[in-house]
């Protein structure tokens, strides 16, 4: 479970990064944060992780006071999250195996478990035949699809992807959400962070819109008019295309 | 921190032990003079303890009795020196008596020695004056020579100073050269265990965000740091023997005992603690401070 209540936060150079957000999401939920660049989504999976404090209100995350609970258990707090970087962050001198085995070696998981459940989470993730591989010697969807596996590997409630459509064709983008959909369906809480209108827009999920810092919107599908307020091309493109199919599929305007 | 995780982090800290040759290298040469150097200086001072214990009469002070010194000046003398502070005890050595040892202790010279009767006895009468406190020595002596009757005191005590002295000096060089080699040597070990940092920056960041303990991303440091120190105590402790059997055979025995301690019985134990608990405890100081420094944990 996540709530953030009232939440504001400030990087040190005096940029209000988020304003007074409140939200909450509960176990078991698909949950789509988008927004354009600049609007916050970063740093509220900063403040989820605790690489940035918050500045005022109250931050709960899997029973884990955030805005006032000591660094030293910041690890236990990120072992109950898996995260899939926008940029992967593999281990570059480790193997696909090794990179999966790693993180539960990291929480001192035994290893006949860890014999045991990498390959499963090597397979969920269509890995098997390359767990020898070094993820430079990947292409950067089955890099991904590593750090989806090793994201998963201490079976945390909460799976957090940023960007992860981001640097990838429109097929593999659907190839990846529907993994998210299957990991959602074994009972975890998935997030996603994304500017991808036409994939959000397409699995009908909740969506938590972000604008300089604050929550715009906050329900199923996509909300057409913040839509239309977007400058940005790929919006237009998405619109010009799409606009029927949007509403057609639900996307209801204020 | 698990258990379990403890091969694991051992084997993390073997790797980058391996990894940084030079530097490794560097800092092992280091904290091998830190060790050689002390310990050298250790087994010059015990050495020459072990030699002023083997002086005899070196907590004795001897004053001679002037020739042709009767009984009843004898017993004079003897109430004065009983009267002297901070003397312990004294024993008496009748001139034919001292004439009989020096027969035992020279055999060479038995036959020359033979010559002399009670009459012309050239040894004198002795007292053997013994004191608690090698301060009050120069009293005792000075106290001796104002009794008359007494021809000459003598001592070792010039002996037991200079060699005092020379401890002392080892000690103080021994000290110095210690604490200076000692903070070279951790700036040398952290920055070997810096490369380490430097080279391991982005996977220690992954691992915190994949919920590594700081004890966790610590630990191959300190054990990288601890086999620095246990490494350079193995290869000193070889160095510091070889040295020493060099010596011992350099100044060879007298009347058939070794004049120095035997390495192996005196010295091996006491060294090789020593030796690893300066490797130990500078590579563990080395690598805190550095983990310290280079990471924010
Ligand atoms: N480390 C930082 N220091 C100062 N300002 C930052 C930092 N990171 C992000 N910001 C600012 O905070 C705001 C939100 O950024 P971010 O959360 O990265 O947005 P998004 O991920 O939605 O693009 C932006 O104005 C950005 O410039
Ligand atoms: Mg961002």
């Amino acid at each position: 479970m996540i709530e953030f209540q009232d939440v504001s936060m400030a990087y040190p150079n005096g940029t209000e990064a988020l304003d007074r957000v409140s939200l909450r999401i509960e176990d078991g939920e698909f949950v789509f944060i988008v927004g354009r660049s600049g609007a916050g989504k970063t740093t509220l999976t900063k403040l989820l992780l605790r690489e940035e404090r918050i500045t005022s209100g109250r931050l709960t995350v899997n029973n884990f006071r955030l805005d006032r609970m000591p660094a030293r258990k910041i690890p236990y707090l990120r072992r109950t999250m898996g995260v899939v970087f926008q940029d992967f962050r593999l281990f570059k001198n480790k193997t696909v195996y090794e990179n999966v085995a790693f993180a539960m070696r990291v929480v001192g998981e035994k290893v006949s478990v860890i014999r045991k459940r990498v390959p499963y989470f090597l397979n969920l993730a269509e890995l098997t035949d390359k767990a020898d591989r070094f993820p430079d010697e990947l292409s950067g969807g089955e890099q991904q699809r590593v750090a989806f596996a090793r994201a998963l590997a201490n079976n945390p409630q909460i799976i957090i992807a940023d960007e992860p459509t981001g640097n990838v064709d429109p097929e593999m983008s659907r190839d990846i959400l529907n993994l998210l959909v299957r990991i959602n369906k074994l009972g975890k809480t998935v997030i996603v962070v994304t500017h991808d209108w036409d994939l959000v827009n397409y699995y009908k999920k909740r969506v938590i819109t972000l604008e300089n810092g604050k929550i715009v919107s906050d329900r199923v599908g996509i909300n057409v008019e913040h839509v239309e307020q977007y400058e940005a091309p790929y919006v237009q493109h998405s619109r010009d295309t799409d606009s029927e199919k949007t509403e057609n599929n639900g996307g209801v305007a204020e | 921190m698990k258990i379990r995780s403890i091969p694991h982090l051992i084997s993390q800290g073997f790797i980058s032990f391996f990894r940084n040759g030079a530097m490794t290298t560097a800092s092992i040469a280091v904290l091998i003079f830190c060790m050689i150097l002390p310990g050298t200086f250790f087994l010059l001072i015990d050495n020459i303890d072990r030699f002023l214990e083997g002086i005899d009469d070196l907590y004795v002070i001897n004053a001679y009795v002037m020739n042709g010194a009767g009984e009843e000046d004898i017993r004079g003398i003897e109430e004065q020196i009983s009267k002297i502070e901070h003397v312990s005890a004294y024993t008496q050595v009748t001139s034919d008596e001292g004439l009989e040892a020096l027969k035992e202790r020279a055999p060479s010279i038995k036959e020359i020695l033979n010559r002399y009767d009670s009459e012309t006895n050239p040894v004198p009468h002795t007292f053997k004056v013994e004191f608690s406190d090698f301060d009050e020595v120069h009293s005792i002596i000075r106290d001796l020579n104002a009794i008359t009757g007494i021809d000459e005191v003598k001592s070792q005590i010039s002996v037991y100073e200079g060699a005092n002295r020379l401890k002392s000096l080892f000690r103080v060089i021994g000290i110095w050269i210690m604490v200076i080699l000692f903070v070279v040597a951790i700036l040398v070990i952290m920055n070997t265990v810096k490369l380490t940092v430097y080279s391991r920056r982005q996977e220690i960041a992954i691992m915190r965000y994949i919920g590594a303990t700081s004890a966790f991303v610590i630990a191959p440091f300190i054990v990288e740091g601890v086999i620095i120190g246990i490494v350079s105590a193995v290869i000193a402790l070889g160095i510091q023997f070889c040295l020493y059997e060099i010596t011992v055979d350099m100044v060879g025995t007298y009347g058939g005992t070794a004049i120095l301690g035997s390495f192996v019985n005196d010295y091996l134990v006491i060294i090789a603690l020593a030796f690893l608990a300066i490797g130990i405890f500078s590579g563990v100081v080395a690598s805190s401070i550095c983990v310290k420094k280079h990471l924010n944990v």
